[in-house]
């Protein structure tokens, strides 16, 4: 477990999970996690490429990613919030009454 | 002296002159809740102000200098927005500038306390603004775009009473030719207007993007500078069929026969619109737009342009017979005045064509405008001492006038004066050099049938002669007629207009005589500045066209050689021609002042046979043209219509339409079965689309 | 290092110091009660300062760069992104002017207006980034802020409901473009745009299938912003959910910046790589016009009517970048449109919030005898849909004319291109129906009453401004042309030779 490659398979697989959330999962909060998921799992590709290369930009970038991220699930959760006061609930399902 | 000055200095007084009044008319609707003055003074000046910047560029015209400044506009077509002011654009604009001033001085009372003044200032700007474009313009498209506003402007003045009440119509009431109505209202004449310069416009469309197919330029100047066009057009013998498709336009513009019966029924605006529209807009586009074109076709003359010119020549001539005749029946005095701007549009017409034909094209060319210029200056000063007295008659019919010399003195004074130079009295008025110019002209051509193109021009003059004086006989002379009579009993006193709107037709009428005191030396110099132009720019001389690279190399000594054939040229008075106007001014003056004048022949009593009888309807109802028009153009076609409508655009509107319309439906439907609101499914959607979208880059 | 007089620097320092000082403001501010107006106003004379900053810099800045192509520095100060920020500051400056009325009756302006100019930075930024660090930074800039605003009634459901779907799909999507990011940073070894399009030259061809599946993401990612099938679905619901005015920002500002970010990574990176890509985006094309037209057929609310009819637009727009390797100005013509297409989209949603504010009218049924009873906003809507039609002689009738003319000047070299022209002049026929039809409802028919009804000002100054520059710029697209023609590089057609 110690090859770069491994990072990368890694990072595919959550990559994929991520993806199966999104698409499976319902909770809104799940969803943010997939998604969380994803960026994280390219972070993870990212470092990997980073020490493979060798090249520097890659960790900076992953330090970028991180922070962006972070501010991102902030707004995310605080719509949630209101979210939950209206309904309830945060299945996402529920939210329809934008349609066609 | 070519020079040629960019975006600076005068070339700026040249973009402003016709975008002032644009913007005049863009600010004119925000005064909307202000008082009638107000409305009125800001029209004004603004008209004013252009015409102000319009005689600051003249000196450049008249030392034969050229501004011409040019911006990019539609930089795909290599096309540039420009203005062109040349000899030519820059007396056409004073000319156009200067009367419509007057003319809104005189709108100012005549519209007084009526109602939608806003939509008058904003159209009546926005006409002499699109005029102004027209003749300032440097290219083909842009003169186009001035046309349709004049066009649209013209809609709009002459159905401005869109509520048609019945005193506003024009023509006898209950008068049917064939089944066809000649009165007609105010709104019905706008579409008219309309349709029958669309039909011009069309022909002056295709004609124009004919040519530019083959030189990839609308520009005047780039049109003259590269001549392969003409080249390959010829060899398509596409030519000289492009040159009368826009002359095409210069018909319906300023009605020409065919399509001439418009400018009659043009009445039914106000009669300053009437003015504007026979002095300084838009029939005078038409002469303009020759008057550009023809020293450029007149220049390809290698290319044998000759039928081009037999065309516009013979087509003035037809339109001025046509048009002449017609007026000595007709009983309204704007309708009177209407036939006569048509006859002598022919007249100018005539002599542009004339002056194609012949070696020496600068003599007629000239006779040609200055006959525009002189015509421009009595004639708005006619209809606006026409105006004058609706105003006070209330009626359009010259029968109801009558015996008004006394009432009316200053306009009868001033009328007269303008009348005298329709009608061409010898010597002293504008009128009768321009009309004699244009005689000596037709009689110097060596094209093969001017002598009956000699005959025409006479015979109408003649007419021109015999109608001014029947009209103002029937207005100023005689008893008071019944209306009159009726009007003072009621205690209407019938009495002279105010200062302000007598004044501008008296200064025009003034000024037309004063131009025909020295109308030699006027046409002398007149005669100058047009060489000057045309050999300088196109190379045409007094023994035709030399080749413009010729012209351009030699160009210092050019330049001598025509001032001094200027002066040497045109200063022959041809003896013919000058005993041929004044013998048909006298022989149509003469009947005229017996019929109507001195009323010693009743004219009822030459009715009485047959045949003057007969020749009177057919004058009368207008040689049936406008009911063959009419049929033709429109009941037929309607007819017709109404055929196809019945079988097939039924089948459309209740078979095809439908099942359009619900395919259409469903189909959006489904494309929006998706979009359930639910965003698992949109979710799902986009993962699937980016799987799609690699499956389609790696395919 | 990065110019501090750079026009990119000078305006983040401008908005972003004015968009720091509006909350700091209120918070100082000891009075109850709304300042609306004043923070509209401070915020529009920063947006405005910005705009002649950079204006005035394409005037006289000599030797600027059309589409900065180097490997110096992260961001560029070129004509590309000059274009570009001259959009979304209209843009911005429209929503801000017309928010003016919009917020009137709404709480926390500080924030509102603040989070206003942020975005705008991101997507200015956007469009003078080179490298791709700078790009996610300023993506996020862009869209963070946007998430919140479109969330902005906070009493609303509906508003919630537009800002999930909008925060899920900008997440994820943000998530895929570092994904993609991530994969060219492996394939090539660095993050500047540049040297990675000139690392996909040499690229081992084993590596290939991973440089599509980059390109696939990007494709996505950006796409989801432009709204193209199938990334668009989120879009409808968010556009007329979201505070009318906060949708023109998203339709006429954020979709541009997406536009902006896929030129600058998408086609000048993809013209180097030696792939049949164009055909892809030429169907996604076909089907995002064909799709938002279809769709808008069938609305009633006028809101989502403009919605369906952006994603159509922005087919229209994609046209222009599927032929941009094969025709000189392919990407002219898309830069054009993207400008009238700010103008004439903010035009159109600044109306309908006028309409919203006055008479509370969202459904097509209502717009009825609008035009006489809101004759400014009827008639400035009217003209903006047949400018979105495409009618001439309005600005909208170049950009399109000149998308086809290219799509048919390219089908020399590819075959499909001149029936993305076809597809594209029945799609504007089919548009015409919806478009027609709203006018038709707006004047043709009656409404409820004939009562005039006061139009907000603000917006009034707003909708004129675009009025006016539909039909100046109808009449005279001379300078936006030359402009955009200026901000693509000549040497585009070298890349094509080079590669």
């Amino acid at each position: 477990m110690n090859q770069p490659t491994d990072f990368l398979y890694i990072a595919v697989i959550l990559v994929s999970i991520g993806i199966y959330g999104l698409v499976v999962k319902r909770n809104a909060l799940r969803l943010i996690f997939s998604i969380e998921l994803i960026a994280n799992a390219v972070n993870l590709a990212l470092i990997a490429f980073s020490r493979m290369l060798p090249s520097p930009q890659g960790q900076i970038f992953v330090l970028f990613s991180i922070a962006i991220s972070a501010a991102e699930v902030a707004v995310g959760l605080g719509i949630i919030i209101i979210a939950y006061r209206f309904y309830k609930d945060i299945d996402i399902t529920e939210f329809r009454n934008l349609k066609n | 002296m070519v020079g040629a000055i960019g975006f600076e200095g005068l070339g700026v007084n040249a973009w402003l002159i016709w975008m002032l009044p644009f913007i005049g008319a863009a600010f004119i609707p925000i005064l909307r809740n202000k008082n009638e003055k107000l409305k009125s003074y800001v029209a004004v000046g603004f008209s004013l102000l252009s015409a102000f910047l319009a005689l600051s560029i003249l000196p450049v015209g008249l030392s034969n200098g050229e501004i011409h400044s040019q911006i990019p506009w539609f930089s795909a077509l290599n096309l540039d927005a420009g203005v062109l002011a040349d000899p030519l654009a820059i007396i056409m604009s004073n000319l156009v500038a200067w009367i419509s001033a007057a003319i809104f001085v005189y709108s100012i009372s005549y519209m007084h306390k009526e109602k939608s003044l806003i939509r008058y200032w904003f159209f009546m700007l926005f006409f002499i603004g699109s005029m102004q474009l027209i003749v300032l313009s440097d290219n083909l498209l842009m003169v186009f775009f001035g046309w349709e506003g004049v066009g649209l402007a013209s809609y709009a003045l002459i159905g401005f009473w869109y509520q048609d009440r019945k005193k506003d119509y024009v023509g006898k009431e209950g008068h049917t030719v064939w089944g066809i109505p000649m009165w007609t209202s105010p709104t019905h004449a706008g579409i008219k207007a309309f349709l029958q310069n669309r039909a011009g416009d069309i022909m002056m469309l295709s004609g124009m993007f004919l040519i530019f197919m083959y030189s990839g330029t609308f520009g005047f100047r780039e049109l003259l500078t590269d001549q392969t066009w003409a080249h390959a057009m010829m060899q398509q013998n596409l030519l000289v069929p492009a040159a009368v498709l826009i002359f095409g336009g210069a018909i319906g513009k300023s009605a020409q026969f065919p399509l001439n019966e418009w400018l009659l029924e043009a009445m039914t605006g106000p009669t300053s619109v009437s003015a504007l529209i026979h002095a300084a807009t838009m029939v005078k586009a038409g002469v303009f737009l020759v008057a550009r074109i023809g020293p450029l076709f007149f220049a390809l003359s290698v290319f044998n342009m000759q039928q081009f010119f037999e065309i516009v020549a013979w087509v003035g001539a037809i339109t001025a017979m046509l048009l002449a005749t017609q007026a000595l029946v007709n009983p309204e005095i704007k309708k009177v005045l209407a036939y006569s701007t048509g006859s002598q549009i022919g007249y100018m017409m005539m002599a542009l064509g004339i002056a194609g034909l012949t070696t020496n094209f600068i003599d007629g060319y000239t006779a040609g405008f200055f006959h525009l210029i002189s015509h421009a200056l009595f004639k708005a000063s006619l209809f606006m001492a026409a105006g004058a007295i609706l105003h006070t008659v209330h009626s359009r019919f010259m029968t109801d006038m009558g015996g008004l010399r006394k009432n009316m003195k200053r306009t009868y004074i001033f009328m007269l004066l303008a009348s005298l130079s329709l009608a061409g009295a010898p010597l002293i008025t504008s009128g009768f050099w321009s009309k004699d110019a244009i005689f000596a002209s037709i009689l110097d051509s060596n094209y093969e049938f001017s002598s009956y193109l000699f005959f025409i021009a006479v015979t109408v003059a003649v007419m021109t002669a015999f109608y001014t004086f029947r009209m103002v006989g029937l207005v100023f002379f005689g008893k008071p007629s019944q209306n009159i009579v009726n009007m003072e009993n009621k205690g209407h006193r019938i009495r002279e207009v105010n200062q302000l709107m007598w004044l501008p037709f008296a200064v025009l009428a003034v000024a037309s005589v004063v131009i025909g005191l020295v109308g030699f030396a006027f046409e002398g110099q007149l005669h100058h500045v047009f060489a000057t132009y045309l050999s300088s720019t196109f190379g045409i001389t007094e023994n035709g066209v030399i080749p413009l690279s010729e012209v351009q190399d030699t160009t210092g000594t050019v330049e001598g050689e025509g001032q001094h054939e200027a002066t040497s040229g045109g200063s022959e008075m041809n003896p013919v021609a000058v005993a041929a106007s004044v013998t048909a001014f006298g022989v149509g003056g003469f009947l005229g002042y017996l019929f109507y004048i001195r009323r010693s022949v009743d004219p009822a009593k030459i009715n009485e046979n047959v045949v003057s009888k007969g020749l009177w309807r057919f004058l009368y109802n207008r040689w049936y043209l406008n009911s063959i028009l009419y049929w033709m153009g429109v009941v037929i076609p309607l007819g017709f219509y109404r055929r196809v409508n019945k079988y097939f655009e039924h089948l459309l509107m209740y078979g095809i339409n439908p099942s359009v319309q619900h395919s259409m439906v469903f189909m959006s439907k489904v494309a929006k079965m998706a979009q359930s609101g639910d965003v698992q499914i949109y979710l799902y959607v986009f993962s699937a689309g980016i799987i799609v979208i690699t499956m389609l880059l790696l395919s | 290092m990065i110019d501090i007089f750079s026009t990119p620097a000078l305006v983040t320092i401008i908005l972003g110091s004015v968009a720091l000082l509006i909350p700091i403001l209120d918070a100082l501010n000891k009075e109850r009660g709304s300042k609306n107006k004043v923070y509209s106003a401070i915020a529009f004379g920063a947006l405005a300062l910005a705009l002649a900053v950079v204006i005035s810099r394409i005037f006289t800045g000599e030797n600027l760069p059309a589409l900065s192509l180097t490997n110096n520095g992260v961001i560029a100060d070129d004509i590309f992104g000059a274009f570009f920020s001259i959009a979304f500051l209209i843009v911005s400056i429209m929503v801000t002017v017309s928010s003016w009325s919009y917020m009137k009756k709404k709480s926390n302006h500080a924030a509102y207006y603040s989070l206003i100019l942020l975005s705008s930075i991101g997507m200015i930024l956007i469009g003078y980034s080179t490298d791709f660090v700078m790009l996610l930074v300023a993506w996020e800039l862009m869209s963070i802020p946007t998430y919140a605003l479109a969330a902005f009634s906070k009493r609303d459901p509906v508003s919630n409901e537009a800002a999930i779907k909008y925060f899920l799909f900008g997440a994820l999507s943000s998530a895929i473009i570092i994904l993609g990011m991530g994969i060219v940073y492996g394939l090539t070894g660095t993050t500047n745009i540049y040297d990675s399009v000139v690392g996909m030259t040499t690229l081992n061809p084993d590596l290939m299938p991973f440089a599509l599946l980059a390109v696939a993401l990007f494709i996505a990612g950006f796409g989801f912003k432009m709204g193209l099938v199938p990334f668009h679905m989120w879009l409808p619901d968010t556009y007329s959910g979201a505070p009318t005015t906060i949708a023109t920002l998203l339709a006429a500002g954020t979709k541009k910046a997406g536009f902006a970010a896929a030129i600058r990574v998408i086609v000048i990176g993809l013209i180097a790589l030696n792939v049949h890509w164009t055909i892809t985006l030429a169907i996604i094309a076909i089907f995002t016009m064909t799709l938002g037209n279809l769709g808008a057929l069938t609305q009633k609310s006028i809101p989502r009517i403009l919605a369906y009819s952006s994603i159509a637009q922005a087919g229209y727009i994609l046209i222009g970048l599927a032929v941009a390797p094969y025709t000189n100005y392919g990407l002219d013509a898309s830069l054009l449109q993207i400008l009238n297409h700010a103008v004439m989209k903010s035009a159109a949603f600044v109306a309908a919030a006028a309409v919203i504010i006055t008479i509370g009218a969202y459904t097509i049924e209502k717009y009825r005898g609008l035009g006489y009873r809101m004759p400014i906003t009827a008639l400035v809507l009217a003209v903006a849909l047949l400018s979105l039609a495409g009618v001439p002689p309005l600005n909208g009738f170049w950009g399109k004319y000149l998308i086809f003319g290219s799509a048919i000047d390219a089908g020399d070299q590819a075959w499909w291109a001149p029936y993305l022209a076809i597809a594209g002049v029945l799609n504007s026929a089919l548009s015409l129906g919806y478009y027609i039809w709203i006018i038709r409802k707006m004047y043709m028919e009656e409404g409820e009453n004939r009562i005039r009804q006061k139009e907000p000002r603000p917006i009034v100054a707003v909708l004129l401004f675009a009025l006016g520059f539909m039909v100046l710029f109808g009449i005279w697209y001379g300078p936006l042309l030359d402009l955009a023609s200026m901000a693509v590089p000549n040497d585009l057609t070298h890349l094509i030779a080079a590669r």
